[in-house]
C-alpha cells in the first residue's frame, strides 16, 4: 500500500501538467532515437547500395539522397547531434552564467557594475550573430558551433542569475542569516541556489531549444559541422536541391527539429507551473 | 527625462565602442589567419608572407586595430580580399534587400499579431483562442529556414507561382519583379515572426484584461472597449513597445537566414559567403553595420517606452515602488 502511494505520488507530477508531460514524451522520443541509433542503424551511414533519390519504400522508409544512402537512417543520427549541441551549449551557458551571475550579484560595486553592462551589451548581440562570429575566426566545427552557442547563451543566463539572486539576497530569511553571522558561502549554499534554482532550469529548457535551432540554422548555412556529419540543418541544406522529388528529405528533419525544441519549450511551460504554486491551474 | 536620455545614449557609445573591439579582436585572437583568404593551398613560403603583409597580419594585433578603427572614423571599412570591391558599398547595395524585406516582413507580421495576439487573449478559453495560441507556440520551434524551404517546394516548384531564388538583375528598376521574388520570403518570416509575436502580445494582453483598472473602469460604468481603449492600451504599450523592438532585430537576423533559402544577393549571403572565404573586411563590415542596427533599435525602443510611460523616466522612482 505504502509503495503504490509513493508511486501515485510520484506520479501525480504528470497530473499536475498536461504540458509537462507532453514536452517530455517529445523529448523523449528523441531521446529513445538517439540512444537506439548507438547501437543500431537501418544501414550503415555510408552504405551508398540504395539507388540513388530513391522515394520511400519499405526498405528506405524515408528514401534515399543523392549518393544512394539511408535517408531514415541519417536523420537518426543527427538525433545526436542535436542532443549533444543542447546540453553542451546548456551547460557552458549554465557554468559562464552561473559563476558570472553570482559574482556581480555577490560583489556590489564596480564589479556588478561592469559585469552588468557587459551581459546588457551581449544580450543585445542576437546568438546567431555572436555563433556566426566565434565560427569566423574558429573554423566550422560541432565544438565550434557548441562553444559559440554556450558563450552566446550564457549572457542571458548571467543576466538572469544576477537579477534574481540580488533579489534573493535581499529577503528577510538572508538578512537574519547574515546577523547570525552566516558565510558568504553558507548563505549561497543554504538560500541564494535552493530559491534559484527553479527558475534557472526552466530558463536552460528554453535555451536548450534555441540551442537546437541555432546549431541547425548554422549547419543549414553551411557553417555547423563539416560533413560527414548528419545534423538535421546539413540534412535540410542537401534535401533542398532535391525537394520536388524527394520531399520526405526536406519534411522529416524539419519535422525532428521542430518535435525537440517544442518539447523542450513545453517541459519549461510544464515545470514553470509545476515549481511555481502560485501559478498551478491558472494556464 | 533629459539626463537619463544623455546617460542612456552614453551607454549606447559605450556599447557600441565594446560591439566595434570585440569584432575585430575575436577575428584576430582566435586562430586561424586572415590571409589565408588570398592563398591557394600549395602557396610557397614566399607567397604566404607576401599575403600576410598585404593583409597586415604580420603586424601586432594594436598595429592593426589602430589603422583599422582610424578608417573606420572616415567611415573607411577596407577592400574585400577576395574581391578587392570596397566594402561599405557591397553592404549598401545589399541593404537594398535586407532592409526592405525586414521592414515590409516586420510591419505585416506586427500587423497580423496584434490582432491574433488580442483575439487569443480575449477567446482564451474558445477554441478559436486556443487555435491562435497553439500557433503562437509553433513560431518558437519552427526553423525559419524551413518554412521557407517548404513554400519553395510547394509555391515555387510544384505550382511555379514564383521564382524559387535570386532577384532580378536590374534590382528595383524593375520593382513588380523584384516585390514578386520577395513575396515568398516575405512570407516566410511573417509566418514565423508573427507567431512569436502574437505569443507575447497574447501574454500582455492577457496581463491587461486582468487588471484591476480595467476592472474598476468597467464597474464605474464604461464599455469593455471603452476602458480598453481608454486605459488598456496605454499600459499595453509599454511591454508592446519593447517587443516591437526586440522583434525588430529578431526580423533582421531572420532575413539574413532566409536571404540564403532564396539566394537574394542581401546582408545575410554576404556574411555567410564572406564567413566561407575568410573575408575579413566583409565580415567585419556586416556585423558592424548589423550590431550598431540591433543597438540602435534597442535605444530607440527604450527611449519611446519613457516617453509613454512616465514611470520609468526616473529610475529612483522605480526603485521605490
Amino acid at each position: 500500500m505504502r509503495e503504490s502511494a509513493s508511486v501515485r505520488r510520484r506520479f501525480s507530477v504528470f497530473r499536475g501538467s498536461p504540458t509537462f508531460t507532453i514536452g517530455l514524451s517529445f523529448t523523449g522520443l528523441i531521446f529513445l532515437v538517439a540512444l537506439i541509433s548507438l547501437f543500431w542503424s537501418p544501414y550503415h551511414l555510408d552504405d551508398t547500395s540504395g539507388g540513388r533519390l530513391e522515394g520511400p519504400s519499405s526498405a528506405h522508409l524515408l528514401g534515399t539522397d543523392q549518393l544512394g544512402r539511408d535517408l531514415f537512417s541519417q536523420l537518426i543520427a543527427g538525433s545526436r547531434i542535436a542532443l549533444t549541441v543542447g546540453i553542451g551549449a546548456t551547460t557552458i551557458a549554465l557554468i559562464i552564467g552561473a559563476f558570472l551571475g553570482l559574482l556581480a550579484a555577490f560583489f556590489p560595486g564596480w564589479i556588478d557594475d561592469t559585469l552588468a553592462s557587459v551581459f546588457d551589451t551581449l544580450i543585445a548581440f542576437p546568438t546567431l550573430l555572436l555563433a556566426m562570429l566565434i565560427i569566423a575566426a574558429e573554423g566550422a566545427s560541432l565544438w565550434a558551433a557548441i562553444l559559440a552557442i554556450g558563450i552566446a547563451a550564457s549572457a542571458i543566463v548571467s543576466r538572469l542569475t544576477r537579477t534574481l539572486a540580488k533579489r534573493i539576497l535581499t529577503q528577510q530569511y538572508v538578512v537574519a542569516a547574515r546577523t547570525c553571522g552566516t558565510s558568504r558561502w553558507g548563505i549561497l549554499r543554504g538560500h541564494v541556489l535552493p530559491n534559484l534554482w527553479p527558475t534557472l532550469i526552466v530558463n536552460l529548457a528554453i535555451i536548450y531549444g534555441v540551442a537546437v535551432l541555432t546549431e541547425a540554422g548554422l549547419s543549414y548555412l553551411g557553417l555547423g559541422a563539416p560533413p560527414p556529419s548528419y545534423s538535421w540543418g546539413r540534412l535540410l541544406r542537401e534535401a533542398q536541391s532535391t525537394v520536388l522529388t524527394a520531399p520526405l528529405g526536406a519534411i522529416a528533419p524539419g519535422i525532428a527539429i521542430i518535435l525537440l525544441v517544442l518539447g523542450m519549450n513545453f517541459i519549461a511551460d510544464g515545470l514553470r507551473e509545476l515549481l511555481d504554486p502560485t501559478q498551478r491551474g491558472v494556464s | 527625462m533629459a539626463r537619463d536620455l544623455v546617460r542612456r545614449f552614453i551607454f549606447l557609445i559605450i556599447s557600441l565602442l565594446v560591439a566595434i573591439v570585440v569584432i575585430f579582436l575575436l577575428l584576430r585572437l582566435l586562430p586561424g589567419d586572415p590571409s589565408n583568404a588570398l592563398l591557394s593551398i600549395n602557396a610557397t613560403p614566399d607567397q604566404i608572407a607576401a599575403a600576410r603583409h598585404q593583409v597586415g597580419a604580420d603586424r601586432s594585433v594594436i598595429d592593426q586595430f589602430v589603422s583599422w578603427a582610424d578608417a573606420l572614423l572616415r567611415l573607411d571599412l577596407g577592400k574585400s580580399y577576395v574581391s578587392g570591391l570596397p566594402v561599405l558599398p557591397g553592404i549598401g547595395a545589399a541593404l537594398l534587400i535586407t532592409l526592405p524585406l525586414t521592414l515590409i516582413s516586420f510591419t505585416i507580421a506586427a500587423l497580423i499579431s496584434l490582432v491574433a495576439g488580442f483575439l487569443a487573449a480575449y477567446y482564451a478559453r474558445r477554441w478559436f483562442g486556443i487555435l491562435l495560441s497553439g500557433f503562437s507556440q509553433l513560431g518558437i520551434a519552427v526553423p525559419v529556414f524551413w518554412v521557407g524551404l517548404i513554400l519553395v517546394w510547394i509555391f515555387a516548384l510544384r505550382f511555379g507561382w514564383f521564382p524559387s531564388s535570386g532577384f532580378p538583375q536590374e534590382g528595383w528598376h524593375t520593382p513588380t519583379s523584384a516585390l514578386w521574388s520577395l513575396t515568398l520570403p516575405i512570407t516566410t518570416i511573417v509566418i514565423v515572426m508573427s507567431s512569436s509575436m502574437t505569443r507575447y502580445v497574447k501574454s500582455v494582453t492577457v496581463d491587461v484584461l486582468d487588471s484591476d483598472y480595467i476592472r474598476t473602469a468597467r464597474s464605474l460604468g464604461s464599455s469593455f472597449g471603452e476602458a480598453f481603449l481608454r486605459h488598456g492600451m496605454r499600459n499595453a504599450s509599454v511591454p508592446f513597445i519593447s517587443i516591437l523592438g526586440i522583434e525588430l532585430a529578431s526580423t533582421f537576423l531572420g532575413a539574413v537566414i532566409v536571404e540564403s533559402v532564396f539566394t537574394l544577393p542581401g546582408l545575410g549571403s554576404m556574411l555567410v559567403k564572406a564567413i566561407a572565404q575568410h573575408d575579413y573586411p566583409n565580415i567585419q563590415g556586416v556585423l558592424l553595420l548589423t550590431t550598431f542596427l540591433v543597438l540602435v533599435i534597442g535605444f530607440l525602443a527604450d527611449t519611446i517606452q519613457r516617453v509613454v510611460d512616465p514611470r520609468l523616466r526616473s529610475t529612483r522612482f522605480v526603485g521605490k515602488q
